[in-house]
């Protein structure tokens, strides 16, 4: 009887233990991320993939930027993710990082998986945007910048420079969102390369309009002369969408940041999953 | 004398009841805005999914217009949306849809003009980013619930729950097979 029962809770014991550690590694595990570095930097290379000079580049880009803007622009370079899906390990780090303004969310995390990354496989690398930066950086748009500044170069195998392009691309559309003068800072010069292009540029825009305004006021001039009511020409008709078009985003904040020349801590921002990975 | 020792032990005892119900009574009811949050998180991701749908459809349909059956599944799926009433309703019929887009994606893997396609690619970026997110709201959602629902079973608050009509919520599922956000690769 004893035994017996000694037998059952030997058996309790083991089922105990095969349940913690289905949860232990289940649903309900996070992935292991790093803990916060010590004093918390913008470029945290723990795997060791950047050269020094781009390091300490984007180191005084990301500085520049969040004292302009409060934003905070993030790179880490990891040996592997654990086994963990690099949107779920970005996330993860992310969240208990805190990047970003609490309040505005504005942080970006450039996450490399060094291990994907050198076998060329899916889940090497990803932009994680906060919620507050996700109008600046639309998905489509983080997932060309990881196509034509970080795998093309990756396609050469040089690491360093796929990261350090892909830092700028995303630095520059953090730039623009808080239309930041680039040539306030000596550091921030250095983006005019990477601004986004697929903009109107605002003179053509401009000229559009003119010319409208020109073309308007001549047919007015000429629809005095002989009415005709229902003209494709017609004010009605013509006006309106060119004028409003053309003008998006904008709207940014200024201010915030911090006096000093350090990076601080991080603001404690949170992302809702935004972003691409490849 | 001895009426009045009554009286005080009675208000003392209605005391002793009240503020317990009304301290979890507002426990509750902050607990479940914070799952109506949530949930209406998850909504706006399932809609902004929604708008990107017909534009991804129209873009595979230039590439791949025989693959009539894939495009019916999607437009039944959205109109079992359209018709949906509960919320767990509502959640089979998201789910139906994430698997019909994935499906979808999948098919576009045999169409090399249509993965070289930009206006495909930005798509399929917003796609998989909108699915990302819906997976984090989904987990964030989960997680009040299961905060909520613990509240709800636990005793003595399970008392002024069913008293004052407090019912558990229901869990944001994920489709057997969707746990992963379909990845985007171009091989590059």
């Amino acid at each position: 009887m004893m035994k017996k029962v000694r037998f059952l809770g030997k058996k309790i014991l083991v089922f105990l233990l095969i349940v913690s550690f289905v949860f232990a590694t289940g649903v309900f595990a996070a992935p292991n991320i790093p803990p916060v570095p010590n004093p918390p930097g913008p470029v945290n290379d723990f795997a060791k993939m950047l050269k020094k000079e781009s390091l300490e580049q984007m180191e005084a880009v990301a500085l520049a930027l969040k004292k302009a803007s409060g934003s905070e622009l993030v790179v880490v370079t990891v040996e592997n993710l654990g086994g963990y899906p690099i949107e779920d390990y970005a996330l993860e780090l992310f969240r208990s990082w805190g990047l970003g303004d609490k309040s505005k969310h504005n942080g970006v995390l450039l996450l490399i998986n060094k291990e994907h990354a050198l076998t060329d496989k899916s889940g090497r690398v990803r932009i994680e945007v906060g919620y507050g930066l996700e109008g600046a950086i639309p998905d489509g748009k983080a997932g060309r910048i990881l196509d034509e500044y970080v795998l093309a170069a990756w396609e050469e195998k040089d690491y360093d420079l796929g990261i350090y392009q892909g830092f700028m691309a995303i630095a520059a559309l953090i730039a623009e969102e808080y239309q930041i003068d680039l040539n306030s800072d000596g550091d921030l010069a250095i983006l005019g390369d990477y601004a986004p292009a697929d903009d109107f540029p605002f003179w053509i825009i401009l000229l559009i309009f003119v010319f409208v305004i020109i073309l308007n006021s001549f047919i007015i001039r000429n629809s005095r002369k002989k009415p005709r009511r229902y003209s494709p020409f017609d004010n009605d008709h013509w006006g309106g969408p060119f004028i409003g078009g053309g003008f998006g985003g904008g709207g940014g904040f200024k201010g915030g940041g911090f006096g000093g020349g350090g990076f601080g801590g991080f603001g404690g921002g949170s992302s809702g999953g935004g972003g691409a990975s490849r | 004398m001895k009426g009045k020792g009554l009286l005080i032990t009675i208000i003392v005892i209605l005391v002793l009841l009240v503020i317990p119900i009304l301290s979890s009574y507002n426990g509750l009811v902050s607990k479940e805005e914070q799952v109506n949050n949530k949930w209406s998180q998850i909504e706006t991701q399932l809609t902004r999914r929604a708008d990107l749908i017909p534009n991804l459809v129209q873009t595979v349909k230039g590439y791949a217009q025989h693959e009539e059956s894939i495009f019916t599944e999607i437009a039944d799926a959205r109109a079992r949306l359209a018709g949906a009433g509960s919320t767990s309703d509502r959640i089979a019929a998201e789910n139906e849809l994430t698997g019909a887009l994935s499906r979808l994606l999948a098919i576009a893997e045999n169409y090399p003009d249509l993965k070289a396609d930009a206006n495909f690619r930005q798509l399929q970026d917003e796609l998989a980013g909108t699915e990302n997110r819906i997976a984090v709201a989904r987990k964030d959602y989960n997680d009040v619930v299961t905060v909520f629902n613990s509240t709800v079973r636990r005793f003595p608050t399970v008392l002024i729950a069913n008293m004052l009509g407090f019912g558990q919520k229901v869990y944001f599922e994920a489709p057997p097979g969707a746990a992963e956000v379909p990845h985007v690769d171009f091989g590059l």
